[in-house]
């Protein structure tokens, strides 16, 4: 078959879900859909979950509307009417609820300063599994077994399988043919498969947030078929383009974007796949580069021409930290080497580990009020540090007895069989999993915040024991007023104290300190799934979260953004972002192996030509080599910002790193949008 | 301990020489440009600088000190009297007085220097620049000697006007010099700067014959030194020089005129938009023809 040039047909593409149109042929509508699926249920009330998913997948697998779309080299969509929601909403929720009692859900307690929840949203499968076995080695694995689960994992990908079929019938695409059949042997083979799996998992509620080591997963595909000539270089980029823009369709850009990782062991085909970024230019896919010291100073080049160039959706992460992170919380040497990203920061062994990275949230700051509105006298800082640290490990224990709950419902609400039919020990224990079936099963816990917390305490230090300007009692009156009527203190509050980012030990020493008991605790915290809490060092949502958060004693007002990641309050880091990484650098990454993640903004001139990549990889390489995990950018101007706000149309391409994820600049909020404009203001 | 007059720390600086690098300013200069970029390393004794968009006319600084009051809502200030003691940049709340010319001692500056040493690492490095910094060369040369034992490049940003022997005391511990060059005619020169040229091309010469790496700085400013006639004299001139690695050509901009103001100097900043890139590109083309590696700082 022949494909449009992707240039030509991009705008198209883009639309895929949008404008799909489906075909009426071999196909059941949806209330007959609705029909079988309700005489299932009632036929079998007292079905195991898991089965009862399982045969819902299959139904609309096997029997929804598939989507015509010749033009596309990767079709595959499919009509579900919504019904795996729903019956996730009505039919797996109530079930956790009787099965769990005390299960409580929904927001974040901000008078604690925790959030918990069944986290759906950071999963990926065994990809190498996937690709070796392909779906009919899967099936016959699982065929082996007689359980519920095993049955699940039979129904599953046989009806993926049979899914497969139609798309290739009703679009004549032999490649889809051929991966129902057999284990992919091509490059385009081996996409198809990847890409069908991934939406199958993403519609039944679970989101797939990445899709593996891109260059080591295709590596061999890649070679076989340009050794045998079916592909050129030129075509294998044709093919990532449709690959890759799939991943975009689905959300245009306005979601957390999909994650494709690269390194650490880079090939060429590491090398076409930046280069098909750069030409992309796109906000999703976002890519991790996993970093060592060897990585080749080429590569280097090739990825921060596209961080200088706009394509900031990239993420490097230090590989040797992280491993020795994930060693320290549990995984062997060999397991740690297998690592992904599973989600924007947070490494999981690859097919071995279930994180759940997103599951808990734990906001610093909230503790520090928490102390202060105790309404106890502390006679020294040290004193109102101590009470600080034993605030954070009492709340740790009640955010650990909220999030038990959780890890035992998941396995009620929404049992995974087409992603743990590529998970080894799921098969060997006959498990889901969302039933403890992964190696590791892990409770990611994000810590957030920090700038914001140990700026508070900083300034509590300042006013309250060294230069006396106000006891706690004032204090927490000024807090109650949002510092209005204190507008001299606030000044000063905002100057004088020492602030996070600025390499300043008086307060970078708290900040370790912080971290380190935090993570000490979380580290020794029992999850409800068999095993570990798993502490991560990021903050996210800073302009909805900052709006549940009271004034703090650092001087900012109730309501303001809260601090992201492992930046400094916002203005803050008055000596440039060296003395931020050093201050950054200060705290062992290897005690939030969950991932953590620092921002450095950048203007424009300060990467402007060959020189501009130069210091980028020199930025990367040496936040690296001393002991730094995460790191990303974004390269702003503020009067580019501005002229976008009133002038979005002429700024399409205009990229932001949000957090772990980038969206255009001109679909944020305006709040958000503000919040970026004074950081880049900050820097100018 | 040697001490030295400074006016401020800049980190990562991206601009003063390769890779990522701390520049250093010191205080004190021998020209006298126009369009100086930064007026307040001029004097070589301290001066404060009062960022009048920042002051709120509080009065805490009059509190403090008699040079300062508000008269009717307006902050007025006796720059005579003022003895640079610094207690109202203390007590200014609002940040908005800052005294420049504050004394730093070699170890002090090593410490604050050496606080990014693993930036370094990877192709950067350290400047001394000003103002111009060797009218301090005493502090210089221990300062570098100290930077060249913990393995640091070292770079000089200078505009040339100082005795030979300021270059003699430093050149064993420089790695590459930055040296300015506004215009090749002396009488022009002396009309922008306040000085002739002819010994800082002198100096200029000797440097280059030492072999020391030098890259040439010329701030390009419209209807000043950009004419057809100005870039081929400076051709002519550098063309013949053996040790320039570049000459980076850098455009000239008006963003330093609010200092001027706050440090109380006439404002001498031409009237003049900042050149783009392809006004600096016609320049950097002039230079090529001399067999210059010309470097076009906006492209």
């Amino acid at each position: 078959m022949t494909y449009a040039p992707f240039d030509e047909i991009r705008t198209k593409l883009e639309k895929q879900y949008e404008n799909a149109v489906f075909s009426t042929e071999d196909c059941w509508d949806e209330a007959k859909l609705r029909q079988v699926w309700d005489d299932h249920r009632k036929a079998n009330p007292e079905e195991d979950r898991i089965l009862s998913r399982s045969f819902l997948i299959s139904l609309i697998l096997e029997h929804a509307p598939v989507a015509l779309e010749t033009f596309n080299m990767f079709p595959g969509k499919f009509q579900h009417f919504n019904l795996l929601t729903q019956d996730m909403n009505e039919n797996g929720w109530p079930l956790a609820v009787s099965k769990v009692p005390g299960l409580v859900g929904g927001a974040p307690d901000m008078e604690l300063g925790i959030g918990w929840m069944v986290d759906r949203s950071h999963v990926a499968p065994d990809w190498f599994n996937l690709m070796k076995l392909g779906l009919p080695g899967l099936i016959a694995r699982a065929e082996k077994g007689t359980s519920p689960f095993h049955k699940s994992i039979v129904m599953v990908y046989k009806a993926l399988a049979e899914f497969c079929r139609r798309v290739a019938k009703i679009n004549n695409n032999p490649v889809y043919a051929e991966i129902a059949e057999h284990a992919p042997k091509t490059l385009h083979e081996a996409f198809a498969l990847a890409y069908v799996l991934h939406d199958a998992i993403e519609f039944s509620c679970e989101e797939v947030r990445t899709m593996g080591r891109f260059d080591e997963i295709y590596i061999d595909f890649y070679r076989k078929d340009i050794a045998e000539g079916r592909l050129t270089r030129e075509s294998a980029k044709e093919l990532i383009k449709y690959f890759w823009i799939a991943f975009y369709a689905r959300y245009q850009g306005k979601r957390f974007g999909k994650n494709f990782c690269f390194g650490p062991h880079f090939n060429e085909l590491s090398y076409l796949g930046m280069e098909v970024y750069y030409e992309m230019n796109t906000v999703d896919p976002k890519l991790s580069v996993l970093v060592r010291d060897d990585m080749p100073q080429d590569f280097a080049e090739l990825y921060a021409r596209c961080i200088r160039d706009g394509r900031t959706a990239i993420v490097s992460l230090n590989y040797d930290v992280v491993v020795a992170g994930m060693i320290r919380h549990g995984r062997t040497p060999e397991d740690a080497a297998n690592f992904i990203p599973i989600g924007c920061y947070e490494p999981a062994v690859l097919g071995k580990e279930i994180s759940c990275s997103g599951s808990t949230h734990f906001y610093l700051p909230v503790m520090v009020l928490s102390v202060l509105k105790s309404g106890k006298d502390y006679a020294t800082f040290e004193d109102f540090k101590v009470a600080y640290l034993e605030e954070i490990r009492r709340v740790a224990g009640i955010m650990r007895e909220r999030q038990v709950l959780c890890d035992l419902a998941w396995k009620y609400v929404n049992p995974v069989p087409l992603l743990s039919g590529t998970f080894d020990s799921c098969m060997e224990r006959g498990r889901d999993m969302t039933d403890c079936g992964a190696v590791y099963n892990t409770t990611g816990c994000v810590v957030s915040y920090l700038a914001d917390a140990v700026d508070s305490l900083s300034a509590i230090r300042y006013m309250v024991y060294e230069k006396k300007l106000c006891t706690l009692a004032e204090l927490r009156q000024i807090l109650k007023d949002n510092w209005q009527g204190h507008e001299k203190l606030r000044n000063e509050v905002l100057r004088q104290p020492a602030k996070w980012g600025n390499n300043d030990p008086r307060v970078d020493d708290l900040a370790v300190e912080i971290a380190a008991f935090t993570s000490d605790i979380l580290f020794h915290l029992p999850n409800g799934r068999g095993g570990y809490f798993y502490p991560s060092l990021y903050g996210q949502m800073v302009v909805e979260n900052g709006k549940k958060i009271g004034a703090l004693p650092s001087g900012r007002l109730a309501g303001e953004p809260a601090s992201k990641n492992m930046d400094a309050v916002i203005g803050m880091d008055k000596n440039g972002i060296t003395a931020l990484m050093d201050s950054v650098l200060k705290v062992d990454m290897r005690q939030f192996p969950c991932g953590t993640c620092l921002d450095i903004m950048l203007h424009p001139t300060s990467v402007r030509g060959d020189e501009g990549i130069g210091i980028l990889v020199s930025l990367i390489r040496t936040f690296v080599a001393h002991g730094g995990s995460g790191i990303q950018f974004n390269i702003f101007d503020a009067g580019v910002l501005r002229d976008a706000q009133v002038h979005p149309e002429k700024y399409a391409n205009l990229q932001v790193r949000v957090c772990g994820w980038n969206v255009r600049f001109t679909d944020l909020d305006p709040e958000a949008q503000e919040t970026f404009i004074r950081q880049a203001e900050a820097i100018a | 301990m040697t001490s030295a007059k400074y006016i401020d720390v800049k980190r990562f600086a991206v601009h003063d020489g390769p890779g990522v690098r701390t520049t250093l300013f010191l205080k004190g200069c021998s020209l006298r440009c126009i369009w100086c970029h930064n007026p307040e390393s001029r004097p070589m004794q301290p001066e404060l600088a009062i960022h009048y968009p920042k002051c709120t006319c509080c009065g805490e600084c009059a509190k403090v000190c008699s040079c300062h009051s508000i008269v009717n809502g307006v902050h007025e200030f006796d720059r005579a009297a003022c003895k640079a003691c610094g207690k109202c940049e203390s007590a200014c709340p609002a940040g908005a007085l800052e005294l420049f010319g504050k004394s730093m001692t070699v170890d002090e500056a090593a410490a604050k220097l050496l606080e990014d040493k693993i930036f370094y690492e990877d192709g950067g490095g350290i400047t001394i620049s000003g103002g111009e910094p060797l009218l301090q060369s005493g502090f210089c040369v221990e300062l570098l000697k100290k930077m060249k034992e913990e393995g640091i490049h070292c770079a000089v940003d200078t505009c040339g006007l100082v005795p030979w022997t300021a270059f003699e005391e430093v050149l064993p511990y420089t790695d590459m010099f930055l040296y300015d060059f506004k215009c090749a005619d002396p009488e022009k020169h002396r009309k922008l700067t306040g000085s002739r040229n002819e010994r800082i091309l002198e100096n200029l010469k000797k440097l280059d014959e030492t072999g020391k790496e030098i890259e040439i700085r010329m701030i390009m400013v419209p209807e000043h030194n950009m004419a057809e006639s100005d870039l081929r004299a400076a051709g002519e001139f550098l063309g013949k020089l053996k040790h320039v690695s570049a000459v980076r050509l850098l455009a000239y901009h008006s963003l330093a005129r609010s200092k001027f103001k706050a440090v109380g100097h006439p404002d001498t900043m031409p009237d003049v938009e900042s050149p783009n890139a392809e006004a600096l590109e016609r320049c950097a083309e002039i230079l090529r023809s001399y067999s210059i590696n010309a470097i076009n700082s906006l492209k």
